[in-house]
């Protein structure tokens, strides 16, 4: 009788579980990018695509060849058949690494700010995808591309630890789309950094800042040790209800100073609370995306 | 009922003065702080904590902790609950107790009381001696004092008897003891026979002190079964109970107990019976057909498990077939000279007679037959009665004027003749004779008929003569006074056989006409009657005990144990010499009943000088065992809060934590699983195909290959979702879990022993299924006699396998899932057989199959070697080429779909046959 093997290489179990990961992001990105309609992506005029767009009577000093014989045999008129333009545009996604991000106050793993900004920035790259745009991520060197392959490449990138990348690892096109997905605990400085070189290479964007309801909340009471990661700024309190207003107050400060930098590149600035449904964010920021657009 | 609680070690309790300042040591130290991970503290750096005093521990907590602390120094101080009283003191302790059978109502209770007394005794280091009345020690009393712990060993050995104390002889024995220590006296509450109160008088003087035990509760519910009452055919019970101040209606069961036809024993005849408040005795009536009546051997009250609620039944009760055969049919005459008619007077009222001719009556096979004047019976008659009679019947025969005139050959031939007759018989006190009729002699000691008084006008005026013979002395049962014999007896096989040289009826004697007739009709068994109070009936018998009942009322085999001469038996007193039971003599089965009599269940009558405890005082009970259990429950309690408030569980974990801590304290091997359970375990989380292992590594790699590729088709095309196959030990593994066998059949493969065999045809019976594969399609159609087909016909001889058919053409395999025509494996035969479908209609117009609707067929039988059609390496790749070219594959993806189809036809049944409804149930739905 074969007993069933045991998973008892550490390795092995590990990229199994990161690769048990992949699967539930692109789900539940695929699931929310279903909500959303791509109406507002065609450019709704003849130019340079794929897709049919209206058939035009030939004019003069169109060439012969262009002439859709197909459609001018039907009548006297010849006809030239044009498609839609379908000018690509480029869509440019920073989602934090930082250690921070992987903190939720749910035991639930999906509710990790990372896994949150993931599953958005899938369902954001997915939306582009099939909008035929190019995608990529701004801290990885692939550059961005279109197509179904590509989706499935952005996403096994997410698999790979992606703390000691550049943050801008390829330069930003001209009128691409940046969007910032980070709670900004630790990576504070990246707005203004990604905000200007963006700006400086004319690209617009949008800024999602992800926050766990208790770094919102701080429902904590009584004696509480609280850790750091790099446990050397512990900090102990014997009441920490009492301390819950002055939290408050910081991180109110800390949020209004990323809503200032972001507000004065003119990036709309989102906040959003991880017990929040994604799709709410995600509509935010299509709505953001799409609004630069016209 | 006192709820008094002592402390077996009370300075213990002392430590209870040390809670407070625990209270106060467990406040100063504050629980450890609660560590949690948050990236956001940043915003925290640099805060200051407004108070800086230590956090004090929640309040319940503390009180959790205290509770705990004190109910450890509590259990450490030895609770008990009713803690006996305080007796004199020290010295030793005599314990007294009636060991009766009203005891035996509440023997373990009293039990317990006495082990709570041996456990005080033990405790103080008293010596003790336990001693029940009804079975007094033959030693000196010194001798048995011994320390407490080593009576309650023996405690255990000692029971209740199925008779009452003897006060007097108790009170004698006691009196050759001298004085006697404290005395406790445990009382069954009856009074019994007279004595108790003097007994209890004298142990008063002669004792340091005495206290009587007697719990009202056990006496209150005692009831008693009174005398059988035997009114011809009708039996009457009564049902008696002890006086008392309240006495409560009660509902009681009679159950009568016998044989029933299959010689089991069990309750025959049930009856209610009502006792109303107040009242002390109740009449049960009851009427029985004779032949339940025969069977049943006694009566019992339900629920009251002790001698005196048990009525045994002898002989008695049960009523004899007695066959009456004459010479020839009745003549016409008077009733009176008729030769039955003192027969039938005699034993009408105590046996069923039969008459008729002797060949009707040998089938019924009677008790006794009677041949009354019969002097030559037809051989094969003769043949048969010889047959009845020495299997042990009892044939009683009568002279008469035939037997008197029989020709002396005819006599001579009569096997069935004690003696030998002459002819013609003799005449005594005629008016043409000397001679006066003639009165008995007293019967002799080795007569049966020995005791029964002669009634001094009993005279014989006729009889048939026996020649002399050295052996007629010994054969003669009573005699004249002249010293014919009167009745004779010859023993035949197990049989005897009895002749009264008189005729059945008033005209030789007047013998019929006495009641000494019935007697020794009784004492020769033909006729049982009841028992006369006079009791004249026993003198000089002798009677060995057969079953005896114990105390508790339960009858037990005692052959030969107990012997008890003549009315002793009756009068006696019952005593450890002669218990209650069933008593064997000559004359049958004679039960001895604890109550006989009319008798009065009086209580129990102290002296006035004398307390009796009556409080149904529970037994001492030692608590210190809960106050344990709850100090670790509060410690247990206390480390998950604790855990809780540190915050390294959360809330609902505390919760199921709480909840799952007293079944994981149980033993920790209920983690440890079986190899069997493992595999149990393993087989049924998932759906798993299955394979015989033929004991071949290759075949069952081949087989397991197989199944894996199966079961990954089965995964990518279909809901089923199987885990990885499994290989079966036939001798070792369960079969139940596994929907399918896969059991390729090798030519050397053994048959499996006939416990497999047993399991595998239970496998099949309860829904399995087993593919048989010969792997042989290449060589031959199926049934011709390839070695592998020869081994699968020795295989299957054990097996329950219903008629087989090659598959029809419409089978639903062809359509369980996917439309299949062909079953191909690695070879493209379509020899395959399935269950032979009942002879159905033919197809109906407009349907393309027959409508063939249940039975799943429980082995299906190929040669395609299907395994390697299926088989896939670790990649998923097909191990086996199969074919050529595009067919080959094409081929195999066939063979897939016979795979898909047959777990599909498994599974799932004949569900593809119903599809033939659903058009009809679509239109109808239309409508």
């Amino acid at each position: 009788m074969p007993q069933p093997v045991p998973h008892s290489a550490a390795p092995l179990a590990q990229s199994a579980r990161l690769a048990l990961r992949l699967p539930a992001l692109l789900l539940e990105a695929q699931q929310l990018a279903a909500g959303l309609h791509l109406g507002e992506h065609g450019r709704r005029r003849a130019g340079a695509g794929d897709e049919f767009w209206q058939y035009r009577h030939v004019q003069a000093g169109d060439s012969a060849t262009l002439i859709d014989w197909r459609r001018s045999g039907r009548g006297d008129e010849y006809f030239t058949r044009q498609t839609e333009w379908q000018a690509a545009q480029t869509l440019l996604i920073w989602s934090d690494p930082a250690a921070s991000m992987r903190y939720a106050s749910s035991a639930d793993p999906m509710a990790q700010k990372r896994n949150r900004a993931d599953v958005i920035a899938l369902a954001l790259i997915e939306l582009a995808l099939r909008a035929g745009e190019r995608a990529g991520w701004l801290d990885a060197a692939q550059p961005p591309r279109r197509g179904v392959l590509q989706r499935e490449g952005l996403a096994t990138l997410l698999l790979a630890d992606r703390t000691a990348q550049p943050l801008m690892a390829q330069p930003i096109p001209k009128g691409a789309k940046v969007v910032i997905l980070s709670d900004f605990l630790e990576n504070k400085a990246a707005l203004g950094d990604i905000l200007t070189a963006a700006t400086a290479a004319g690209a617009s964007g949008a800024v999602l800042h992800l926050v766990d309801p208790s770094e919102a909340a701080f429902p904590f009471a009584g004696r509480i040790l609280f850790e750091a990661r790099d446990r050397e700024t512990d900090f102990e309190t014997q009441s920490a209800e009492a301390l819950r207003a002055e939290y408050q107050t910081h991180f109110a400060a800390h949020r209004a100073s990323l809503m200032v930098v972001a507000q004065k590149h003119g990036w709309p600035f989102i906040s959003h609370h991880t017990d929040r449904p994604a799709s709410e964010a995600l509509m935010l920021l299509y709505h953001a995306l799409s609004e630069m657009q016209r | 009922m006192s709820g008094a609680l002592g402390f077996g070690a009370a300075w213990v309790l002392v430590g209870l003065l040390l809670l407070p300042a625990l209270w106060w040591l467990l406040r100063v130290l504050p629980p450890a702080p609660k560590r949690l991970y948050f990236p956001a503290l940043i915003f925290l750096l640099g805060l200051k904590d407004k108070e800086n005093e230590s956090r004090k521990t929640p309040w319940w907590l503390l009180a959790l902790r205290m509770l705990a602390a004190g109910c450890l120094i509590v259990a450490l101080a030895q609770p008990i609950l009713n803690p006996a009283p305080q007796g004199a003191g020290q010295g030793p302790l005599l314990i007294l107790r009636d060991g009766s059978w009203a005891s035996a109502m509440a023997w373990a209770a009293e039990n317990e009381q006495i082990e709570g007394q041996l456990q005080d005794a033990t405790r103080m280091g008293r010596l003790v001696a336990v001693v029940s009345l009804t079975d007094l020690p033959s030693e000196a009393l010194e001798t048995l004092f011994a320390p407490a712990a080593q009576w309650v060993g023996r405690l255990a050995g000692q029971n209740p008897a199925p008779f009452a104390p003897d006060f007097a002889a108790v009170q004698n024995w006691l009196a050759a003891q001298g004085s006697l220590p404290e005395v406790i006296w445990y009382s069954d509450g009856l009074a019994h026979l007279a004595g108790r109160a003097r007994l209890a008088e004298a142990l008063q003087g002669q004792s340091v002190g005495l206290r009587v035990i007697e719990p009202q509760a056990p006496v209150q519910r005692l009831t008693a079964l009174g005398p059988l009452d035997v009114q011809g055919g009708d039996l009457a019970l009564s049902v008696l109970r002890a006086d008392g101040p309240a006495l409560a209606a009660a509902d009681h069961v009679v159950q009568g107990f016998g044989l029933d036809p299959t010689g089991v024993m069990r309750v025959l005849v049930e009856a209610q019976v009502s006792l109303d408040a107040g009242a002390r005795a109740a009449i049960v009536p009851l009427s029985l057909p004779p032949e339940l009546r025969n069977r049943i051997t006694r009566f019992e009250l339900r629920d009251q498990p002790h001698a005196g609620a048990r009525v045994l039944v002898d002989d008695r009760l049960s009523r004899r077939e007695v066959g009456l055969v004459a010479s020839n049919a009745p003549q016409e005459g008077q009733a009176l000279l008729s030769p039955f008619h003192y027969l039938r007077e005699a034993l009408a009222p105590y046996v069923d007679l039969l008459e008729g001719g002797l060949s009707a009556l040998l089938p019924a096979n009677p008790d006794v037959i009677i041949l009354v004047d019969v002097a030559t019976l037809p051989q094969e008659e003769a043949q048969a009665l010889a047959d009845w009679v020495e299997q042990g019947g009892l044939l009683l025969r009568f002279a008469g004027p035939r037997l008197a005139g029989a020709a002396p050959a005819d006599l001579q031939d009569d096997r069935f003749m004690p003696v030998q007759l002459r002819q013609g018989g003799r005449a005594l006190g005629g008016a043409m004779s000397w001679s006066d009729p003639r009165a008995l002699q007293a019967f002799p000691e080795s007569s049966p008929f020995f005791g029964l008084s002669i009634p001094d006008d009993l005279r014989v005026t006729q009889q048939v003569l026996a020649q002399p013979s050295p052996d007629l002395a010994s054969r003669t049962l009573a005699a004249l006074e002249d010293g014919t014999p009167l009745v004779t007896q010859m023993e035949m096989g197990e049989g005897r056989v009895v002749l009264f040289h008189v005729a059945a009826n008033a005209e030789w004697s007047n013998l019929p006409l006495s009641g000494l007739f019935v007697q020794m009709l009784e004492r020769l068994s033909v006729s049982t009657r009841p028992i006369s109070a006079a009791g004249q009936d026993y003198t000089g018998l002798t009677f060995t005990s057969a079953a005896l009942l114990d105390g508790f009322g339960a009858l037990y085999e005692a052959q030969g144990q107990i012997t008890a001469r003549g009315l002793a038996l009756q009068d006696a007193p019952l005593s450890a010499d002669l218990p209650p039971g069933i008593y064997e003599a000559s004359i049958g089965r004679v039960a001895r009943n604890l109550i006989a009599g009319p008798t009065d269940l009086a209580r129990a009558d102290w002296p006035a000088s004398i307390t009796v405890d009556r409080g149904a005082s529970e037994a001492p009970r030692d608590l210190s065992a809960w106050f344990f259990a709850l100090a670790l429950l509060a410690l247990g309690v206390d480390s998950v809060a604790s855990l809780w408030l540190t915050g390294r569980i959360r809330a609902a974990a505390a919760v199921a934590a709480l909840v799952l801590y007293v079944p994981l304290s149980g033993p920790i091997d209920a983690q440890t699983l079986s190899p069997d359970e493992i595999f149990g375990l393993m087989a049924t989380e998932d759906l798993r195909l299955a394979y015989v292992e033929t004991g071949q590594a290759a075949v069952d790699e081949m087989s397991r290959a197989g199944l894996q590729g199966l079961s990954d088709t089965l995964w990518a095309r279909t809901t089923i979702e199987p885990s990885p196959p499994v290989g079966v030990d036939l001798n070792r593994d369960e079969l139940a879990f596994f929907p399918m066998l896969y059991w390729p059949v090798t030519e050397t493969q053994s048959p499996p022993s006939a416990e497999v065999y047993q399991r595998l045809n239970a496998y099949l019976r309860g829904g399995g299924m087993i593919v048989f594969d010969t792997r042989d399609g290449d060589i031959g159609g199926f049934g011709t006699s390839s070695p592998a087909a020869r081994r699968l016909q020795d295989l299957a001889q054990g097996l329950d396998i219903p008629p087989l058919a090659p598959i029809p053409e419409d089978h639903v395999l062809t359509r369980a899932f996917y439309l299949i025509n062909d079953f191909p494996g690695r070879y493209a035969s379509r020899d395959i057989w399935v269950e032979a479908a009942r002879p159905e209609p033919d197809p109906s117009e407009g349907m393309p199959f027959r409508a063939l609707n249940d039975g799943v067929s429980p082995v299906i039988i190929g040669g395609n070697d299907w395994a390697a059609a299926w088989a896939v390496d670790a990649a998923g790749r097909p191990l086996v080429p199969i074919g050529r070219g595009y067919a080959g594959e094409r081929q195999r993806e066939i063979a897939l779909r016979f795979g898909v189809n047959l777990v599909m036809h498994i599974l799932s049944g004949n569900y593809k046959s119903d599809q033939v409804h659903v058009p009809a149930l679509l239109q109808r739905l239309g409508n």
